[in-house]
């Protein structure tokens, strides 16, 4: 490839990529108000909400097993 | 049409970026506290059915009561704690999740307190083997969710 060709193929990547440069941070500016909106409707963007639900089943595994012992030894 | 080719890579990485918010890993502390504290309770769980087994049985009933009395104290800190972790998960905005972080540690004070209680109830040896070694696996875990938790919260 020439000099000259690869000079003209630079020009015409950087006038695409001055176009889209303000687009590129409008459009992350859309994603992020996306992203906070989805937060406040109470969609997890970090879920864990399987970690916390393991955690609840055996809680109540280990407050029934309380529960049986306290059955058969009341008071 | 040349506006429409230079949208192209726009939409394109606008997809993925969203795509990657969308699906981010877990937060790694929280996930790490709820995942520990699962592990512990599973313990707990074991270790209150063999109590029960145990009472009566070479095991003396008050051991057994004063033991299923600690068990009690790390159920009530276990659910503190999960539901401070739910809270966290859904808050809607960052001043309720710093808020609700507050709750964790609060809840995984307790938490640490009523198992360090749990340790100090005497069991006669001989009988209780199981009873220790599961109180080993629960000290580990203690140990791991505290090196986490002294990095810090994300």
């Amino acid at each position: 490839m020439d000099a000259a060709k690869l000079e003209a193929q630079l020009a015409a990547a950087n006038a695409v990529l001055a176009q889209v440069s303000p687009l590129l941070g409008g459009v992350a500016l859309l994603v992020r108000m996306v992203a906070h909106l989805f937060a406040r409707q109470g969609v997890s963007i970090a879920p864990f909400a399987d970690e916390i639900a393991r955690l609840e089943a055996n809680t109540a595994d280990a407050q029934a097993a309380i529960n049986a012992f306290r059955t058969k030894y009341p008071g | 049409m040349k506006s429409r080719r230079a949208l192209a890579p726009v939409v394109v990485l606008a997809l993925v970026w969203f795509q990657a918010c969308a699906s981010a890993p877990p937060a790694p502390k929280q996930a790490l506290v709820a995942h520990y504290a699962a592990d512990v309770m599973a313990i707990v769980t074991q270790q209150q059915t063999l109590v029960t087994q145990a009472a009566g049985a070479g095991l003396p009933v008050a051991t057994a009561r004063e033991l299923t009395d600690a068990n009690q104290k790390i159920v009530d800190a276990a659910t503190q704690l999960a539901s401070a972790l739910r809270t966290y998960d859904n808050a809607a905005t960052l001043e309720v999740r710093h808020l609700s972080v507050q709750s964790v540690e609060a809840a995984i004070a307790l938490l640490n307190q009523a198992l360090s209680q749990a340790f100090h109830v005497e069991i006669p040896s001989g009988i209780t083997a199981q009873i220790l070694a599961l109180y080993a696996n629960i000290a580990k875990l203690v140990t791991d969710l505290q090196t986490e938790i002294a990095k810090g919260w994300s």
